[in-house]
């Protein structure tokens, strides 16, 4: 996905001039590669939604909608590129920085804990969740992360499945699920 | 003054202290219960139903009722300190509720919100003991192309929510009435833009999408360090000054007149009155400038409109029996399981019990306000929870909150996605708040449309010839070309200046 | 600081542990799992009649079974996005599900649909309801009984409105069967969200002829807010005894809505066996009869197995009908 690769090219907050020429051009790769990226879309669905039906006896059909939007995206993508190419000169900063490592490492945590979630329970996913968050990354004492680990995975799981009556993922390992995780 | 001597009878049997306990125990449970992820009033009322079950008519209501709105003030709370909003309803409080916690001014918003609530709340209730039938003959009027042409006006309110560039909060807009499309066309059935995949058929939930956009793409921007730490408030932030109070109160009238307004509607929902309440504080606040960067306004409009609206919409309830929003549904349920049919009919048959419960709905709200105000200080020491460690809590938090909407993984990785998406969204300097406004929007605007053209047989003029429709539609245009309009004339200053709402 | 953060953790678990210790225990592997809840999906939007049942039902229902009976509202599309929920849930008992016909009988019929599902993909467990339909106009209407209305619509094809719950619904087959019979076609508005915001429409008049269950418009005709013209039925409504049926004016339709419960396919036999008596005690428990007496249904139990008969016959009737819907459809 394009999002990804341009979102990786992303070099941390600059501190000098040559950095901060390096972020603009990055940021600028980014805003080429989104334009692509939503121009292609719209190509995409207004080609599906022609399928879909555009106009039937009653005004519109089930394409009808997703078509106008995709013409809608597609000239909206060009006029913001259009915007960037004459507003070159005087761009303004990003709005928002990022630290690369810590966005990648929470949303690559998460979506470890989600894929692993159904098979390892919700119990056994989370508390590792948790200690990889809490110890490793946040570099707290082993007792509070134990504690703080067990009360978000085991606690949480108890406290739904028996408070609230909402069952939690259990394992789908029968050996650990005979366990009760 | 027969209403009154009602009311008043009412009132004598909501404030029995047998009643006020139940509320009161209602009101404290609802709370817990709607601070905690994914649990919105909706599933909130659901789950504590079985307790009251065991209680006579009018007790079980009250108590319902107390619950109701405990849930959803639970849902504000985590919206304004965690930035995970608990229910769609509160959504858009994220935005400058966030903020304002950011600037060390969350007892503020909570408190703000507690009191919008209870006004809004209130003035609903009164709408309802005063006006119930017209208001319900009314709210009758908006058939199917009145219903489109109020989306539209939804939708015009979206320059308002522009921030830098127009281009990019209707890139926003776009995509958001995309995301919406996703699932089976409510109309014919036909599934669209589904991959084949089955879990797509019901649509992208839009629980996982908000939590994604909002709560976690602001830990993915936030540095390791934590810039993005909240300031825990000191004793005096707690409360509004009475700067804050002044500038709530038209924030809190406009979200009473949008909430109940809408309220009245059968078929919407309490999302859609906050978003619009936003957005009117967007085009219309004398302080619109200072909105998306912690105004207290952008707190007040939709907090009080989603408890104006949720009162607005028992007119419907009682006068017709309709059900207006999936919350007064479940109240209906439990309405129903008690073995009261909810409608006209009620009043003649068991007035008692009807009185009763709309004194219980002044006296909930009261409890409400006694309640979370003292407590505002123990939610916000929430933030006084180290900020590394209280990320991790939060993704477990959000992770439970995408899972139980649906009790699938799927939404897990929906939350995930959208907040890179977020993120992405944000580096782009696009902004957020035009993506939700039209993805609640839009399966309601493309059902309406689709519904009055088959009313008018495809004929599109179905649209100019109702007044109400037309005088709608001139709203909303005027709303949308208005910054182009004055842009042009040089009577203002152009919207550059104006924030952006992520910002 | 850290202690108390550990402290304040540890408290909320126990609290949220606390909640529930009375509910705990219960052995495991048993169905049903003691606390954990049996979701009963309604295809339609709160308010209307299945779901009224369904909210009626479920408290004996979780008496019988001896454990949380939730209802979940998915409407749309007439019905078919809450049956594809239905279907695609897992087979373990713990999700059930309102099935009304015919609009759970057409939806896979018509491939244009996308329908996930069959009728095999369904376990009937038990019919509750069988709901007649009629058509019905606002008290100052210009057509004072059904000859009129019929008549002008026969002068003027599709000069007069009607509601249904969504496109292929038994609303839109009632209207079909008397265009077929009478040749009188009335213009559909297809309402996808289910009775609640068709009524909500006619009431404000922006429909001129309500089609509809008779359970829809029981309140409605007491308050005098709806003028019935004809009830689709051999017989009148004992709910409605004033309302003459089509047969008596001249005209052969009937029509109506069977409501029953259904389980995804795969059940196993165990828990098919349970849920079906749990149903029927709680169908025809004689507090639910009354209520649903209240709300202007009939019970008509069916076993499990009579209403997989009753649903393959309705698939036969609906097969001949179905090119008539498709016509019409929008």
């Amino acid at each position: 996905m394009s999002h990804e690769q341009a979102f990786a090219e992303q070099a941390p907050a600059p501190d000098d001039q040559a950095a901060a020429a390096a972020a603009r051009a990055s940021d600028a790769r980014l805003r080429a590669g989104a334009q692509v990226v939503l121009v292609a879309l719209s190509c995409y669905i207004a080609v599906e939604s022609l399928g879909l039906g555009l106009w039937t006896s009653f005004g519109p059909g089930p394409g009808f909608f997703p078509f106008v939007l995709a013409i809608a995206l597609g000239l909206l993508a060009l006029a913001w590129a259009a915007q960037t190419r004459r507003a070159r000169a005087d761009e303004d900063g990003p709005a928002e920085r990022t630290d690369v490592g810590h966005a990648a490492a929470v949303l690559g945590s998460l979506v470890v804990l989600a894929a692993a979630m159904d098979l390892a329970g919700y119990q056994i996913s989370v508390f590792v969740f948790l200690m990889f968050h809490l110890k490793w990354r946040a570099g707290r004492s082993w007792a509070l992360s134990l504690v703080l680990s067990l009360a978000g995975s085991v606690g949480i799981y108890h406290g739904f499945d028996q408070g609230l009556m909402v069952q939690l993922p259990p394992s789908a390992i029968p050996l650990l699920a005979g366990w009760g995780l | 003054m027969d209403v009154l001597a009602d009311l008043l009878g009412g009132l004598a049997t909501a404030l029995s202290p047998q009643n006020l306990l139940y509320a009161f125990i209602g009101c404290l449970l609802g709370t817990l219960i709607g601070v905690l992820p994914g649990i919105g009033p909706v599933a909130g009322v659901a789950l504590l139903i079985p307790l009251t079950l065991n209680l006579d008519p009018t007790s079980a209501i009250i108590m319902l009722a107390a619950i109701f709105y405990g849930t959803q003030y639970g849902g504000t709370i985590t919206s304004v300190l965690l930035n995970t909003p608990g229910e769609a309803a509160s959504a858009i409080t994220t935005i400058d509720g966030y903020a304002m916690t950011k600037q060390g001014r969350a007892g503020v918003a909570l408190t703000i919100a507690a009191l919008g609530s209870f006004v809004g709340g209130t003035v609903a209730t009164v709408g309802l003991v005063v006006a119930a039938k017209p208001l319900g003959d009314l709210g009758l009027r908006i058939g199917p192309p009145e219903f489109f042409a109020l989306m539209v006006l939804g939708i015009s309110l979206l320059v308002a929510l522009a921030g830098r560039s127009m281009t990019k909060a209707l890139i926003s807009g776009v995509l958001g009435l995309l995301i919406s499309m996703v699932g089976i066309d409510p109309v014919a059935g036909a599934p669209r833009f589904t991959f084949g995949s089955e879990r797509l058929l019901d649509g992208i939930s839009f629980v996982a999408v908000i939590i994604g956009l909002f709560g976690l793409s602001e830990i993915l921007v936030a540095a390791r360090g934590g810039t993005a730490q909240a300031v825990a408030p000191g004793l005096r932030a707690l409360l509004p000054g009475r700067a804050d109070l002044r500038r709530s109160v038209p924030a809190i009238a406009r979200g009473t007149g949008i909430g109940f307004a809408l309220g009245l509607v059968p078929g919407m929902t309490g999302s859609v009155s906050s978003l619009l309440a936003y957005g009117a504080e967007r085009r219309f606040s004398r302080h619109r400038a200072e909105l998306g960067s912690g105004a207290v306004e952008g707190v007040a409009g939709p907090e009080t409109a989603n408890n104006a609206h949720a009162n607005g919409a028992l007119v419907p309830l009682f006068t017709l029996g309709i059900p207006a929003s999936p919350t007064i549904a479940v109240l209906m349920g439990a309405f129903l399981q008690q073995g009261l049919t909810p409608g006209p009919t009620l009043f003649a048959e068991h007035a008692d019990v009807a009185w009763g419960i709309i004194a219980s709905l002044f006296v909930g709200n009261v409890i409400l306000l006694v309640l979370n105000v003292p407590l505002v200080r123990v939610w916000t020491s929430i933030l006084r929870i180290p900020y590394p460690v209280l990320t991790a809590l939060i993704l477990t938090f959000m992770v439970v909150g995408a899972y139980t909407i649906n009790f699938s993984v799927f939404d897990v990785f929906v939350m995930v996605a959208f907040g890179l998406l977020g993120l992405v969204l944000r580096r782009l300097d696009i902004p957020l708040a035009p993506l939700v406004l039209t993805l609640v929007l839009g399966p309601l605007m493309e059902r309406s449309l689709r519904e009055s053209l088959e009313l008018s047989q495809g004929d599109l003029t179905v649209f100019l010839t109702r007044p109400i429709c037309v005088v709608l539609l001139v709203i909303a245009l005027a709303i949308a070309v208005s910054p182009l309009l004055s842009r042009l004339l040089g009577l203002r200053k152009p919207a550059v200046l104006a924030e952006d709402p992520e910002a | 600081m850290k202690v108390k953060i550990a402290v304040t953790a540890v408290a909320v678990a126990t609290a949220l542990a606390a909640c529930g210790a009375q509910q705990s225990g219960g052995a495991a592997g048993a169905w049903p799992r003691k606390g954990k809840p049996v979701t009963l999906i309604v295809s339609f939007a709160p308010g209307a009649a299945v779901d009224a049942a369904a909210r009626v039902v479920a408290p004996v229902l979780e008496k019988e079974l001896g454990t949380n009976v939730e209802v979940l509202n998915k409407p749309g599309a007439g019905g078919q996005i809450g049956y594809t929920a239905l279907t695609k849930a897992k087979p373990d008992g713990y999700t059930i599900g309102a099935t009304g016909s015919p609009s759970v009988v057409v939806s896979p019929l018509d491939p244009s649909r996308g329908a996930t599902y069959t009728r095999q993909s369904f376990l009937p467990l038990g019919m509750q309801v069988l709901d007649p339909m009629l058509v019905g106009v606002a008290p100052g209407s210009p057509y004072k009984d059904l000859k009129a209305l019929i008549e002008a619509v026969k002068a003027k094809p599709k000069s007069v409105t009607a509601t249904t719950t969504g496109v292929q619904t038994g609303e839109h087959f009632a209207l079909a069967d008397i265009q077929q019979k009478t040749g009188a076609e009335f213009a559909p508005v297809h309402f996808s969200e289910g009775a609640s915001s068709a009524i909500a429409a006619f009431l404000g008049k922006h429909v001129e002829a309500y089609v509809g269950n008779v359970s829809d418009v029981k309140d409605l005709v007491a308050q005098g807010k709806i003028q019935v013209l004809g009830v689709m039925s051999a017989e009148r409504s004992p709910f409605l005894p004033d309302a003459p049926t089509f047969a008596e004016q001249g005209y052969q339709v009937e029509g109506a809505t069977a409501r029953g419960y259904s389980a995804p396919a795969g059940l196993p036999d165990e828990v098919r066996v349970k849920l079906e008596s749990a149903l029927k005690k709680a169908i025809e428990d004689p507090a639910v009869v009354a209520k649903m007496k209240d709300l202007g249904l009939a019970t008509a139990y069916k076993s499990g197995q009579d209403y997989s008969t009753y649903w393959a016959d309705q698939e036969t009737t609906v097969k001949q009908a179905l090119p008539l819907v498709r016509n019409t459809k929008s």
